[in-house]
C-alpha cells in the first residue's frame, strides 16, 4: 500500500482505493467523488459556514498569509471549488498577475465562476476544469499552488503531488490545506462525535443528503496524518517541508518549496 | 508561546477590518496611505512573540502575520513598540526597538497617524441619526484627544507618580547625589587603604 491509499487487490488483480471507509476500484473513485460534489455544490458555502462555524474562512486566510503571494505572481488554486481563495489571490496578484481556478468537478466550478463574476473579478482570473493528477499546464508555470480541502478526494495523491511539483516554478510554493488528526485526545473524541453524528444530520436537514456528509467524515479519517503527508511531499521532491496545525490539529496547512 | 494559527488569523482579520473601516471615514488619511502603495511594515513583537505586517495598497491596507520582504522591519518588546506608536517622533533610543530597512516609512506612518481624523458623525449617523451622532461624535473626539495627550505625557506622568506620590523610586537628583556620596566614600576608602599600606611598610622597615 502506498501513502496515496491505492492498493492492489491480490485476488482480483484490480487496483482499489478508499472512498470513505469503503474500498472501491480506482477507476470508480473519481465518479463517486464527482457525485458527492454535484450533490452539494449548490449549498457548499452555506454548509462550510455551518459545519465550521465560519472558521474555514480563518484557515483559508492563514493559507493566503503563508503563501507569500505578491503582485504579478501566477497562482494555481486546485480544487478551488467556489473560489474563496481565488477571489483573495486575484486581489493580491493584481492585473499583472494571474490566478487559475481549477476543479475537476463541473458543478463546483460553475458555482465558483458565477460567484467570482458576480463579485467583479475579471482580467486576471482563468477558470479551468482539471484533474489534479494530470495538470494541463507546462512545466515551471506557477509561483504558488494551493489545494484546500481537495487532496483527500484525489484518487492517487502521490501522483497529484508530483504533478503539482512539475508545474511549479523553482522556488515556488505548494500549500495543502486539509483536515488532519487532532493532537489532543479529548478534542479528537469530541471531533469524532461531531463528524459522525452531527455532520450527516446537518447534511440531511440542509441539503437532504446525509450520505455526502457521511463520506466527508469518513474521507477525513482515511486521509494521511500530518507527518505522513509531509513525508509524501518530501518523497515527491519538495524541499523545506513543514506544517502548521490549526484549531488543535483539526486542520493542517502543509507547505513545501520546489527546489 | 506559540499561538494557534486560527487565533492569529482571527486577530489579523479583525485588525484589517478595523483599519479599513476607519479609513472609509477619513479620506485624507486614505489618500496619504495610497501614496505608500507597494510598501509594507513588519512588526515583530517579543514578549509576547507575535508578528504583524501591514501591506499598503492604493485603496486598502492588508494585515497579515507573515511578510518575507518588508520595506521596514521593527523588532522589540510590546511596551517599546507601543511607546513608539504613541510618541510624536521616531526615536528608537532607550525603547529596546530595532529597525531594519527604510525608516522613512516609519516617519510617514507616524505623520499619518498623528493627523488621523475620523469623521465619527459619518460613521455613527446611519445607526443613531444626525442629532445623536453629532453629540456622541463630539464626546468621542474630546475623549480621544484627552487619551492622546495623556499618552504623549504618559512617560513623564508615570515618572512623577512613581517618585513623588508612591516614593517607589528616587528622584533623578536624589540618585545623582547618592551616586556622588558613594564616589566620595570609595575615594576615602581608597586613600585609607593606601595610608594603612604605607604605615605597614614603615613598621616593617623599623623592625
Amino acid at each position: 500500500m502506498t501513502a496515496g491509499n491505492t492498493v492492489m487487490d491480490d485476488m482480483s488483480d484490480k487496483k482499489t482505493t478508499h472512498f470513505g471507509f469503503q474500498d472501491v476500484p480506482v477507476d470508480e473513485k473519481a465518479g463517486k467523488v464527482a457525485d458527492v460534489f454535484h450533490s452539494v455544490a449548490g449549498k457548499y458555502d452555506l454548509m462550510n459556514d455551518l459545519m465550521s462555524g465560519g472558521v474555514h474562512r480563518l484557515w483559508k486566510r492563514f493559507t493566503i498569509e503563508v503563501s507569500g503571494v505578491r503582485s504579478g505572481h501566477k497562482v494555481l488554486d486546485i480544487a478551488g471549488g467556489t473560489g474563496d481563495l481565488s477571489y483573495k489571490f486575484s486581489k493580491i496578484v493584481g492585473q499583472d498577475g494571474l490566478v487559475v481556478l481549477a476543479d475537476i468537478n463541473e458543478s463546483m466550478l460553475r458555482v465558483g465562476r458565477d460567484r467570482l463574476t458576480d463579485r467583479g473579478v475579471s482580467g486576471n482570473l482563468v477558470v479551468t476544469q482539471a484533474d489534479a493528477q494530470y495538470l494541463p499546464f507546462p512545466d515551471n508555470t506557477f509561483d504558488c499552488i494551493t489545494i484546500a480541502f481537495g487532496l483527500r478526494n484525489v484518487t492517487d495523491k502521490d501522483l497529484a503531488i508530483r504533478s503539482m511539483l512539475r508545474v511549479l516554478k523553482p522556488g515556488g510554493r505548494l500549500l495543502v490545506l486539509e483536515f488532519s488528526k487532532p493532537k489532543n485526545e479529548l478534542l479528537s473524541k469530541a471531533y469524532d462525535a461531531y463528524s459522525f453524528r452531527l455532520l450527516p444530520l446537518m447534511g440531511k436537514l440542509i441539503t437532504n443528503d446525509s450520505e455526502s456528509y457521511q463520506y466527508l467524515a469518513e474521507s477525513i479519517r482515511m486521509h494521511p496524518d500530518q507527518d505522513t503527508l509531509k513525508d509524501m511531499m518530501i518523497d515527491a521532491g519538495f524541499a523545506n517541508c513543514e506544517y502548521h496545525n490549526m484549531t488543535g490539529g483539526v486542520v493542517a496547512l502543509h507547505k513545501g518549496t520546489k527546489p | 508561546m506559540n499561538l494557534d494559527p486560527t487565533l492569529i488569523a482571527a486577530t489579523t482579520a479583525a485588525l484589517e477590518q478595523g483599519i479599513n473601516k476607519a479609513l472609509e471615514f477619513d479620506p485624507a488619511t486614505r489618500q496619504a496611505i495610497a501614496k505608500l502603495a507597494g510598501k509594507s511594515l513588519l512588526v515583530e513583537m517579543r514578549e509576547p512573540e507575535f508578528n504583524i505586517s501591514l501591506h499598503f495598497f492604493v485603496d486598502h491596507v492588508r494585515v497579515t502575520s507573515c511578510n518575507e520582504d518588508p520595506t521596514t522591519r521593527l523588532r522589540g518588546p510590546l511596551f517599546g513598540l507601543l511607546q513608539l506608536a504613541v510618541s510624536d517622533n521616531v526615536n528608537l533610543s532607550d525603547s529596546g526597538v530595532e529597525a531594519w530597512g527604510s525608516t522613512s516609512l516609519l516617519a510617514d506612518l507616524q505623520r499619518i497617524s498623528s493627523q488621523l481624523d475620523i469623521d465619527w458623525e459619518d460613521a455613527i449617523s446611519p445607526w443613531l441619526g444626525d442629532v445623536a451622532s453629532h453629540a456622541l461624535a463630539g464626546r468621542l473626539r474630546t475623549s480621544l484627544g484627552w487619551i492622546k495627550a495623556r499618552g504623549r505625557n504618559s512617560k513623564r506622568l508615570l515618572q512623577e507618580f512613581l517618585t513623588e506620590e508612591l516614593r517607589a523610586t528616587p528622584h533623578r537628583l536624589e540618585l545623582e547625589r547618592f551616586n556622588r556620596e558613594v564616589d566620595q566614600l570609595r575615594l576615602a576608602a581608597d586613600r585609607m587603604q593606601s595610608r594603612v599600606a604605607r604605615l605597614k611598610t614603615k613598621l616593617s622597615q623599623q623592625r
